[in-house]
C-alpha cells in the first residue's frame, strides 16, 4: 500500500482566476476610462468648450473600449478552442465563456455614455 | 470512466484491502473509531459555551446574535415610525431621532445583515461541502466573539445617549472633530472596527474553506451552488471591506490627531470619504444579497423536487454580480457635482447589472416550472422574496438614471427602494432559511400554521408600509427628517406607513412566539423533512457532523448517491477515526478536490474568546477615554495573540498517516498547498487594498488642486534617502528569501540571513524616521502631509512587523521548531515580506516620484 | 417607466405562481427562460431605456453664459444665504432663507457650503445638487411660471436638518427687477417711536453682531434680515412669518429649533420684545 508522495500538482491561482479574466479586463477598462475622464475634466483643458480636446478624449475612450472588447473576445475564442476537445470540461468552459460574454457586454455598454453624454458638463 | 464509476471502483478496492501496519495512526472503521471521533468533537462542559470552536456551535450563536440585533434595530424603526406618524409629532426629540435612524441603519447593515449571512455560511457550508468544520476554528470564534461583544457595546450606546448620530454612512465634515465633538462618532468607528475584524476573518475562512476543504471528488463544478455564492461573497469582502477600513482609519486620525483628510479648509475633501465608503458600500449590499440568493438556490430544488436549472448560468451570474458591483459606487454620489460623463459610466453599469440578476431570477423560475413545487412556508417566503425583490430591482433601474436620481436621491423614494431590495432580497430569504434549516439547527420543525401567519403579516405589512413610501418620496419628502410640515400632503401616507410597519412587526412577533414554542418539543435526529438533496441534512445533530468523510461526485448527493449515510456511518469514508482523539479534517486541492493532507484542528479553548474580550475592552476603553484600562486590556490582548501565534505550526509526525480508504496523507504541508499559506494570501490581498486606498487618497488630493504639488510648501528634496530606504528593504526581502532557501540546507546560514533581515529593517525604520523628520512635512497642516505620514506610517508598521517576524523565526529556528520540513512559519512570514517590500518601494516611488513628475 | 415596471413585476409574479396552480407535463424549455427571460428581457429593455436616459434631464448642467443672473447660495447650519450678483462692478446683494427668481429665464446658481454638506433642492423646479465645503457646484435653474415654491435641504446636516427649508418666489421679470432694486437699498430710519425703539434695541442687544440689515449693521454669522418682514417664513422655514412669530423666535429660538446658533432672548420684557419684533416686521 503506497502513500501519496507530494500530492497532485498545484492547481494554482491562475487557473481559478482565468474564469474571471473577462471581468479583470472590464475592471481595468472601467478604471482607465473613469480616471481619464476625471483627470481630463479636473485638469481644465476640456472643461471649457474646447471641441478639439473633447473629441480627442472621446476618441481615446472609444479606442480603449474597442481594445478591451477585442481582448476579451480573443480570450473567449482561445479558451473555446483549447477546451472543446477535453471531455470533462463542460462546466469550466461554460462559466469562462459566459463570464467573458457578460464582461464583453459590460465593456461595450460604456459606449452609451461615451457617445451620448457631453464630456465635462 | 466517469467520476462516479471511479469513486465506486475505489470504494470497492478500499473495502477489500487491509491497512498496512507501517502507516502512522491507523484509522479503524469499527465502533472504537466512532467513539474516538465522537470524543474528539464533543463539546466540553461546563464552559463549552465560551470555549467551543466548532462551526455548529459558533454558527448558531452567530445566527442568534444577528437576529437579536435585527430585533433591536427593528424596534428603533418602529419608534421612528411612531414619531413620523403625524406632522409635528414630539414623541422623539430631534437628537434622539437622529441617533435612532443612524443606529437603525448601522445596526441593520453592519450588525445584522452581513453577520447573519456569514453566520448561515459558517453553520451550513462545511457540512454542505462534506466537511466537519471551517479551516480556522479559532479565527471563526474570534470573529464571532469580537462581533458579539463589539456589537453589544455599540448598541448599548443608545442607553447612554452617546449613540452615533451622523447617519449610517457618517459623512464628514458633519462627523469630523469640529461638528461632532462628542464620542458618538468614535463609538461608530469602534463598532465598525469589530465588524471589520469579523468580516475579514470570515472572508479568509470562506475562501480557504471552499477552496481547500471540500469533500474529495467534489470538483468546483459539483459543489453546492451556495458555495459558489459564498466564494464570490468572500472575495467581495476581501476587496471591499478594506476600503471602508481605510476610510475609518483616516476619519479616526482626523478626529483624534487633527490630520485633515476630510477638511476642505486644509486641503482635504469630504468627497474622499464618499468614494472610499461607497467603494465598499455598494458591494456591501451585494455581499448581503448574494448569500441570500445562494440560500434560495439551495432551497428551491427541495421544493421543486428537481435540480436547479442552469447551475453554470447561476454560478457565472454570481461571479458577474461580484465583479460588476464594484463598478456602481458613484451612483450614491450623483448629486455631488461630479462631471456628467463620469456619473454616466456608473449609471450605465448600474443598469447593466440587471442582466446577471435577471439570469438568476429566471433560473429560479425555470426550476419551479421544471419541477412539481410544494407550497410550504419556506417556499412562501421565497415567493415573497421574488415579488418584493423584483420591484426593488426595478426601482433600482429607475434611480440608476441620473436625472431621475437627482430628484429622488435622499428622499423616501430611495428609502423605499432599498428597503424593497434589502427586506425582499435578504430578510425574506433569511426567514425562509430559518424555517427551512431549523431542523438542522435545533432538530425540530417550526409550525406550518404559525409560519403562514408570519409570512402574510410580514408580506402585507411590508408592502402596505413601503409601497406608499415611493409616493411620499415623489411628493418631496426628504429622508432623515424627524418631522415634517402638515400642509404638504404627506400626512396620510406617513400614517399608513407607520401603521403597517407594526403589522410587519407583528409577523416577526409570531415567528418569535413560534420559535420559543417549538423548543418545547423533543429534538429528532436524522430529520430531512424537505427530502433535500444536499449534505447538511446528512450531518445529523452530532457535533462531529460526519463520522467519516465520503467522496462526493454529484451536485445532489442526497438524491443521487444511494446509501451515502450508511457508508458514512460505517466508516467507509475518509478519516473514520480520531486515533489521537484530536479533531481531524481533510485538505483537498482547489479545483478537483483530490485529498492532499490530514489537518489536525484545534479543539475547544479559551484563547479566542479571551482575546476577543480583551480586544473589545481595549478599544472600548480608548473610545470612552479611559486610556489606562485600554492599555492594560491591550497588553493582555497582545499577550493572548502572541500565545496563540506561538502555538501555530506545532510539531507533527513527518510520515504520512492513514487517512482511511487505503490511502495515507501527510499531516503537514509547508507550501502553497497548506491552508495557512492560503489564509495569509487572502489577508495580504485585503492589506493591499487598504494600502491602495491610502494611495488613492494621496492622488485624490492632487486632483483637487493640481497646480502646486506639494501644496503645503514642503519639498521632497533629493532621492538619496528614499533610494537608501528602498535598497534596505529590498535587501531585507532578498535575505528573507535566502533564509527560506538556506533553511533547506544549512540552518546557521538561515539564522544569519534572518539577523540581516531584522537589522536591515531596523535600519530602514531609523533612516526613514530621520528622513521624514527632516522633510518638515506637517501631518496636521494640510491633507497632503497627512496622506504622506499615513502612507509612510503604514509601510513602517509593516516593516516593523516584518522585522519582528524575522526575529520570531530566528527564535523558533534556534529552538528547533523550524527545519527543512517544518517551515510553514518561515514561508508565511516570507509571504508578508513579498507584500511589504513591493508595497514599500511603490509607496516611496509615489511619494518621491509623483511630485517630481507633476511639477 | 412605471407602467413598464408594473408589467415586469406582473410577468415575474405570474410566472412564479403558475407552477403551483397547474401541473406541467411537457418538458420545460430552459433556454427560453435563461436566454429569453434572463438575458434578452433585461438586455433589450435596457438598450431601449439607457440611451434615452443618457440624453435627457441635463438642463441643470447647461453651459455657462454671460449676462445670466447669477446667485450664490450658501448653506449653513441651518439656514440659507442668497447673494444676488449684479453687473457693472456693483457688489452683490444678500438675503436669506428666500430665493427670488425671474420667471422664464435660466438662472445660474453657485452652491457653497459654510460648514458641513448640505443640498439645495426645489422639487418643483429641478433635481438637487449638493453643497460641499471646499467645492463650488453650479446648476442652471429655470422657473417658467410665477408662483411660490418650496425648497428644502436634502442632505442630512445634523440636528435641525428637518427645519432647513426656504421659499422660492418666482416673479415676472419687471417685478423681480424692482424687488432687487429695493433689496439693494439701505434701510432708512423708521418714523414711529416704537419702531425707533426697536431699532435701538436691535443694536444694544447685540443682534447686529450676527445679523446684517443693509445700511445699519453688517454681521454675517446669521441670516441677513434686510427684508425679514416680507418673508413668508422665518428661521429657514421653521415658522410662518409675521410679528407674533418673530417675537416667539426671538424669545425662544432654542425651544423652537433646539441647537441652532441663536440663543433664546427670554430675558426680554414684553414691551421690549414687542418693539424689536415690530421693527423687524417693518423691514420690507
Amino acid at each position: 500500500m503506497e502513500s501519496v508522495e507530494t500530492g497532485p500538482p498545484s492547481e494554482g491561482l491562475s487557473r481559478l482566476l482565468d474564469v474571471a479574466f473577462g471581468f479583470f479586463v472590464w475592471a481595468a477598462h472601467f478604471l482607465i476610462v473613469y480616471i481619464a475622464t476625471a483627470l481630463a475634466c479636473a485638469l481644465g483643458p476640456l472643461a471649457a468648450s474646447d471641441g478639439g480636446g473633447r473629441a480627442a478624449l472621446l476618441t481615446a475612450l472609444v479606442l480603449v473600449t474597442l481594445a478591451a472588447a477585442a481582448i476579451v473576445i480573443l480570450h473567449a475564442l482561445r479558451r473555446y478552442r483549447q477546451q472543446r476537445e477535453l471531455s470533462d470540461h463542460g462546466f469550466p468552459l461554460s462559466v469562462t465563456i459566459g463570464c467573458d460574454a457578460i464582461a464583453l457586454v459590460a465593456i461595450i455598454w460604456q459606449l452609451f455614455p461615451i457617445l451620448l453624454v457631453p464630456a465635462c458638463a | 470512466m466517469t467520476a462516479a464509476n471511479r469513486a465506486d471502483a475505489t470504494a470497492a478496492a478500499v473495502v477489500d484491502s487491509p491497512v498496512s501496519p507501517q502507516v502512522l495512526y491507523p484509522q479503524s472503521t469499527g465502533l472504537d473509531g466512532f467513539e474516538r471521533v465522537t470524543a474528539a468533537w464533543a463539546k466540553p462542559r461546563p464552559f463549552g459555551f465560551f470555549t467551543e470552536l466548532n462551526n455548529n456551535h459558533i454558527g448558531i450563536l452567530y445566527i442568534a446574535t444577528g437576529f437579536l440585533f435585527f430585533l433591536g434595530a427593528g424596534v428603533l424603526a418602529l419608534l421612528m415610525r411612531i414619531q413620523l406618524a403625524y406632522p409635528g409629532n414630539t414623541f422623539l426629540s430631534a437628537a434622539t431621532y437622529n441617533q435612532f435612524f443612524t443606529m437603525h441603519g448601522t445596526v441593520m447593515m453592519f450588525l445584522f445583515a452581513v453577520p447573519i449571512v456569514e453566520a448561515f455560511a459558517v453553520l451550513l457550508l462545511p457540512s454542505m461541502l462534506g466537511a466537519r468544520d471551517m479551516p480556522f476554528p479559532r479565527l471563526s470564534a474570534l470573529g464571532y466573539w469580537a462581533y458579539a461583544i463589539g456589537g453589544a457595546l455599540v448598541f448599548s450606546s443608545l442607553f447612554f445617549k452617546i449613540a452615533p448620530d451622523g447617519g449610517w454612512f457618517m459623512y464628514p465634515p458633519l462627523t469630523g472633530p469640529r461638528f461632532s465633538p462628542g464620542i458618538n462618532t468614535d463609538v461608530w468607528v469602534l463598532g465598525l472596527g469589530f465588524v471589520e475584524i469579523a468580516a475579514v476573518a470570515a472572508a479568509v475562512e470562506l475562501i480557504v474553506g471552499i477552496l481547500k476543504t471540500r469533500a474529495p471528488g467534489m470538483t468546483l463544478g459539483k459543489m453546492p451552488i451556495f458555495a459558489w455564492y459564498m466564494l464570490v461573497t468572500a472575495a467581495m469582502i476581501m476587496i471591499g471591506m478594506p476600503a471602508v477600513i481605510a476610510a475609518d482609519i483616516l476619519l479616526e486620525l482626523e478626529r483624534a490627531f487633527g490630520m485633515p483628510f476630510y477638511d476642505a479648509a486644509r486641503g482635504g475633501d469630504a468627497i474622499l470619504w464618499q468614494h472610499l465608503f461607497w467603494l465598499f458600500g455598494h458591494p456591501e449590499v451585494y455581499i448581503i444579497f448574494l448569500p441570500a440568493a445562494g440560500m434560495v438556490s439551495m432551497m428551491l430544488p427541495s421544493f421543486a423536487r428537481t435540480p436547479l436549472v442552469g447551475y453554470a448560468w447561476v454560478a457565472l451570474a454570481a461571479i458577474a454580480v461580484g465583479f460588476l458591483s464594484f463598478g456602481l459606487w458613484v451612483h450614491h454620489m450623483f448629486t455631488t457635482g461630479l462631471p456628467l460623463l463620469s456619473l454616466s459610466f456608473f449609471s450605465a453599469a448600474s443598469s447593466a447589472i440587471a442582466i446577471p440578476m435577471g439570469i438568476q431570477v429566471f433560473a429560479w423560475i425555470a426550476t419551479l416550472w421544471e419541477g412539481k413545487p410544494v407550497l410550504r412556508v419556506p417556499m412562501l417566503f421565497i415567493l415573497g422574496f421574488l415579488f418584493i425583490f423584483t420591484i426593488g430591482g426595478l426601482t433600482g433601474v429607475m434611480v440608476a438614471a441620473v436625472p431621475y436620481d437627482w430628484q429622488v436621491h435622499d428622499t423616501h423614494f430611495v428609502v423605499a427602494h432599498f428597503h424593497y431590495v434589502l427586506i425582499g432580497g435578504m430578510v425574506f430569504p433569511i426567514f425562509a432559511a430559518l424555517y427551512y434549516w431549523m431542523p438542522v439547527m435545533t432538530g425540530r420543525m417550526l409550525s406550518e400554521r404559525l409560519g403562514r401567519w408570519t409570512f402574510w403579516l410580514m408580506f402585507i405589512g411590508f408592502n402596505a408600509a413601503f409601497l406608499p413610501m415611493h409616493v411620499t418620496g415623489l411628493l418631496g419628502m426628504p429622508r432623515r427628517i424627524y418631522t415634517y410640515p402638515g400642509d404638504l400632503g404627506w400626512n396620510r401616507l406617513n400614517l399608513v406607513t407607520s401603521v403597517f410597519s407594526f403589522v410587519f412587526a407583528a409577523g416577526v412577533l409570531v415567528f418569535l412566539f413560534d420559535f420559543v414554542r417549538h423548543l418545547r418539543s423533543r429534538p429528532q435526529t436524522g430529520l430531512n423533512p424537505w427530502e433535500a438533496p444536499s449534505l447538511e441534512w446528512k450531518a445529523g445533530q452530532a457535533a462531529h457532523g460526519f463520522r467519516s468523510l465520503m467522496p462526493i461526485f454529484s451536485r445532489y448527493p442526497g438524491w443521487e448517491q444511494k446509501g451515502l449515510k450508511d457508508d458514512e456511518l460505517a466508516g467507509r469514508g475518509y478519516l473514520p477515526d480520531a486515533p489521537t482523539v484530536e479533531r481531524e479534517a481533510l485538505v483537498t486541492s482547489p479545483i478537483t478536490a483530490e485529498p492532499e493532507q490530514i489537518m489536525r484542528m484545534p479543539g475547544p479553548g479559551w484563547t479566542a474568546f479571551l482575546a476577543a474580550v480583551a480586544t473589545a475592552i481595549a478599544f472600548a476603553a480608548m473610545t470612552i477615554k479611559l486610556p489606562a484600562v485600554g492599555w492594560i486590556a491591550g497588553f493582555i490582548a497582545a499577550a493572548l495573540y502572541l500565545y496563540w501565534l506561538w502555538s501555530l505550526d506545532p510539531a507533527l509526525p513527518r510520515e504520512p498517516a492513514d487517512a482511511g480508504r487505503g490511502i495515507a496523507l501527510p499531516l503537514y504541508r509547508n507550501g502553497k498547498q497548506s491552508v495557512g499559506w492560503w489564509g495569509m494570501t487572502v489577508l495580504l490581498i485585503s492589506d493591499a487594498v487598504v494600502a491602495a486606498s491610502f494611495a488613492f487618497a494621496y492622488l485624490f488630493f492632487w486632483t483637487i488642486r493640481p497646480g502646486i504639488w506639494p501644496p503645503d510648501g514642503s519639498q521632497i528634496s533629493g532621492f538619496r534617502e528614499p533610494i537608501g530606504l528602498a535598497a534596505l528593504i529590498i535587501v531585507a526581502y532578498f535575505f528573507f528569501e535566502a533564509a527560506d532557501r538556506f533553511n533547506q540546507r544549512d540552518r546557521r546560514l538561515t539564522a544569519t540571513c534572518l539577523i540581516v533581515v531584522a537589522l536591515a529593517a531596523g535600519a530602514a525604520l531609523a533612516l526613514g524616521w530621520i528622513w521624514l523628520d527632516g522633510l518638515g512635512i506637517d501631518s496636521t497642516r494640510h491633507a497632503y502631509g497627512a496622506a504622506v505620514w499615513t502612507l509612510l506610517g503604514y509601510v513602517a508598521v509593516h516593516i516593523a512587523i516584518g522585522a519582528a517576524m524575522a526575529l520570531w523565526c530566528l527564535v523558533r529556528s534556534a529552538l528547533g521548531m523550524i527545519d527543512p520540513w517544518r517551515c510553514l512559519t518561515l514561508r508565511i512570514c516570507l509571504l508578508w515580506w513579498r507584500f511589504t517590500a513591493p508595497a514599500t518601494v511603490l509607496t516611496l516611488i509615489l511619494i518621491v516620484g509623483f511630485p517630481f513628475v507633476v511639477s | 417607466m412605471y407602467v413598464g415596471a408594473a408589467l415586469v413585476t406582473l410577468l415575474v409574479t405570474v410566472l412564479m405562481l403558475l407552477p403551483f396552480l397547474r401541473r406541467r407535463e411537457s418538458p420545460v424549455n430552459h433556454n427560453l427562460f435563461l436566454w429569453g427571460g434572463g438575458v434578452a428581457l433585461p438586455f433589450f429593455t435596457l438598450v431601449a431605456l439607457v440611451p434615452y436616459v443618457m440624453t435627457v434631464g441635463h438642463e441643470t448642467r447647461a453651459a455657462p453664459a454671460p449676462d445670466r443672473l447669477t446667485i450664490d447660495v450658501t448653506g449653513s447650519l441651518w439656514w440659507w444665504e442668497m447673494a444676488y450678483q449684479r453687473t457693472g462692478g456693483v457688489s452683490a446683494v444678500a438675503s436669506a432663507n428666500e430665493l427670488r427668481l425671474p420667471a422664464g429665464e435660466p438662472v445660474e446658481l453657485l452652491l457653497h457650503a459654510n460648514d458641513v454638506i448640505h443640498s439645495f433642492w426645489v422639487p418643483n423646479l429641478a433635481g438637487k445638487t449638493d453643497m460641499i465645503p471646499g467645492r463650488v457646484n453650479r446648476m442652471v435653474i429655470q422657473a417658467d411660471r410665477p408662483g411660490v415654491y418650496r425648497g428644502q435641504c436634502a442632505e442630512y446636516c445634523g440636528l435641525q436638518h428637518s427645519l432647513m427649508s426656504f421659499d422660492v418666489i418666482v416673479l415676472p421679470r419687471a417685478e423681480f427687477d424692482s424687488w432687487m432694486a429695493r433689496l439693494a437699498q439701505p434701510i432708512g430710519d423708521p418714523e414711529a417711536p416704537e419702531l425707533r425703539r426697536g431699532r435701538d434695541l436691535f443694536l444694544t442687544l447685540g443682534c447686529g453682531t450676527c445679523h446684517a440689515i443693509r445700511g445699519f449693521t453688517g454681521g454675517r454669522l446669521g441670516p441677513d434680515l434686510t427684508q425679514l418682514g416680507a418673508r413668508r417664513t422665518i428661521a429657514a422655514g421653521a415658522l410662518p412669518g409675521g410679528v407674533g412669530n418673530i417675537a416667539a423666535w426671538i424669545a425662544s429660538a432654542q425651544h423652537l429649533k433646539p441647537g441652532n446658533l441663536m440663543p433664546s432672548y427670554d430675558q426680554l420684557a414684553g414691551p421690549e420684545l414687542r418693539a424689536v419684533s415690530a421693527y423687524l416686521e417693518s423691514l420690507k
